[in-house]
């Protein structure tokens, strides 16, 4: 934890951070220019980024994007909306609970390691074709993410705040809501900023599996139809979706947590995953 | 008041069992203030902590108030305590809305107490924001907002720089008096346990007993003013002898 005022060695002040995060990614599209430019790629393959760019306006002029954009982020956000609050709920339960949380923490424990995507054809089964199983899937991960983190954050409060608040209330209603959720707050949004990362991966990734929608579909199908820039194109723009999903979780905690604000904080301590 | 008798803590361990306190017996008369002083490990947060019925596990008795009543007790811990989601305000609010003030009441008195130690104008900050001393100042105003019949301190002080130590110090001794409430100190400072205490218990090494009681000769109300006394030097080096001497069997 750092203290008021001070920040990490080396850290630039936050107006410059973009600026600092921007320059790799631009030095490594310069270089894959240049390479594709003067012939060290195959364009047919690795088309440069100024095409790429090209397509990516015209996808955008003509709408054509539009439709898949908007089923990968609802499907993201359905999903996400669905395991987070399940997952929270259950983690509270857990967290607080030791009965249920001997009588779950292994089965979470052992699902939580298995690649979800393994169970997109259980779901397939369960659910059939169309919305559901993919939803499904995003919400079974989202939920798994956001359970472990929140249990542990509720395992983790100083049990001194919990007896401060006992000698002042037996009431366990006022212990949740005045001690343990605010809390496990910060940690609740390091869980959520991973999972809506990891939404966003499960959602595009059944989408290379299955149906005929989406990004996923598009960067998959784009490129059996040999068009590489439509293929690229998909790719650039999930990856800029799931930056902004992130800045956008990491905003909200900030808000929500105000007193952590002095510190790295809250959803920065995902970045060790 | 407070009555123990033959209090003792163990801990049970997989292997063994760890005899933390006593058995001690004491009691505290109500409106007094008492002070526990002891060479350090020798059980005086489990001692602290079992009178705040924080811990509840414990042998032999002990009474804090008349049996029966319900009894209000606040404690203070060295570590601060308040809550660093809450602001210094609602850090308060809490407790006092859990007494069954109204939120408007629980404002207006969690001002008055921030006030009363001097850091109302940082009503609305949160600890983070906050020095070491304003932290403690929260946690004391907050123990004493909800008018406490056992006032229960655990080295409150023992983090506060030299100066703000002796203020704050002051200001407890002023309240205590005003407030006649029962309070209990635990501390390592023969000083403090002189200035503050009616009476002070000097503890033995762990498992602690009670080695010695020694009575403060100083009348209430009193002021900080009694440290130039001849009296108060002789009073403080009385106790530095009796927990040496206990120290010095090690």
């Amino acid at each position: 934890m750092t203290t008021k005022g001070k920040t990490e060695v080396g850290t630039p002040p936050k107006s410059r951070a973009l600026v600092v995060g921007l320059i790799v990614p631009v030095f490594l599209l310069s270089l894959w220019e240049g390479s594709a430019q003067f012939g060290f790629l195959n364009p047919f393959f690795f088309p440069a980024p100024s095409r790429i760019f090209v397509a990516a306006f015209e996808s955008f002029a003509s709408g054509a994007l539009a439709p898949d954009f908007g089923m990968t982020m609802s499907r993201i956000l359905a999903g996400f909306a669905l395991g987070g609050a399940t997952g929270y709920l259950l983690g509270l339960i857990t967290g607080t609970n030791g009965r249920v949380r001997a009588l779950l923490e292994p089965m979470l424990s052992a699902l939580y390691t298995v690649p979800k995507i393994a169970l997109l054809p259980i779901f397939l089964s369960i659910f059939g074709l169309g919305e559901p199983p993919k939803i499904a899937l995003v919400s079974v991960t989202v939920f798994f993410y956001v359970w472990v983190y929140t249990l542990q954050a509720v395992l983790n409060i100083e049990p001194s705040f919990l007896d401060i608040a006992r000698t002042y209330t037996t009431n366990q209603r006022s212990i949740l809501w005045h001690v343990i959720i605010p809390a496990s707050l910060p940690q609740v949004f390091a869980g959520l900023r991973v999972a809506i990362a990891v939404a966003t991966l499960i959602t595009i990734s059944s989408e290379f599996v299955v149906g005929d929608t989406g990004l996923g579909y598009v960067i998959f199908n784009s490129r059996l139809l040999m068009r590489v820039e439509e293929s690229y194109v998909g790719i650039f723009v999930v990856a800029i979706m799931g930056f902004a999903f992130q800045k956008a979780v990491v905003a909200v905690g900030r808000r929500m947590t105000p007193w952590a604000s002095n510190t790295r904080g809250a959803a920065h301590a995902a970045d060790g995953n | 008041m407070i009555e123990a008798h033959d209090l003792a803590v163990s801990f049970r361990g997989k292997e063994s069992t760890i005899h933390a306190l006593g058995p001690l017996s004491f009691t505290v008369a109500a409106g007094e203030f008492v002070s526990f002083v002891g060479p350090s490990g020798c059980g005086k947060t489990t001692l602290a902590r079992t009178m705040a019925n924080i811990n509840r596990h414990y042998d032999g008795t002990l009474t804090v108030g008349s049996a029966g009543d319900h009894v209000v007790i606040s404690t203070v811990f060295q570590d601060y305590g308040v809550f660093p989601w809450k602001t210094a305000a609602q850090n308060l609010e809490f407790p006092l809305r859990e007494r069954g003030h109204s939120a408007t009441e629980a404002s207006v008195i969690a001002r008055e107490w921030l006030a009363r130690l001097r850091i109302d104008q940082f009503a609305d900050y949160y600890p983070h924001q906050l020095s070491g001393g304003m932290k403690q100042r929260v946690a004391i105003s907050r123990a004493l907002s909800v008018q406490p019949d056992f006032l229960i301190l655990d080295e409150p002080f023992a983090a506060i720089d030299a100066q703000l130590r002796e203020l704050l110090q002051e200001e407890l001794m002023e309240l205590q008096q005003e407030t006649k409430m029962t309070t209990v100190l635990f501390t390592h400072s023969y000083d403090e346990a002189v200035l503050l205490s009616d009476r002070v218990f000097v503890l033995t090494n762990r498992p602690a007993s009670i080695r010695e009681t020694l009575a403060v000769p100083f009348p209430r109300p009193r002021t900080s003013d009694v440290r130039n006394l001849k009296s108060f030097g002789t009073t403080v080096s009385a106790l530095r002898t009796s927990i040496r001497r206990d120290s010095d069997d090690d």
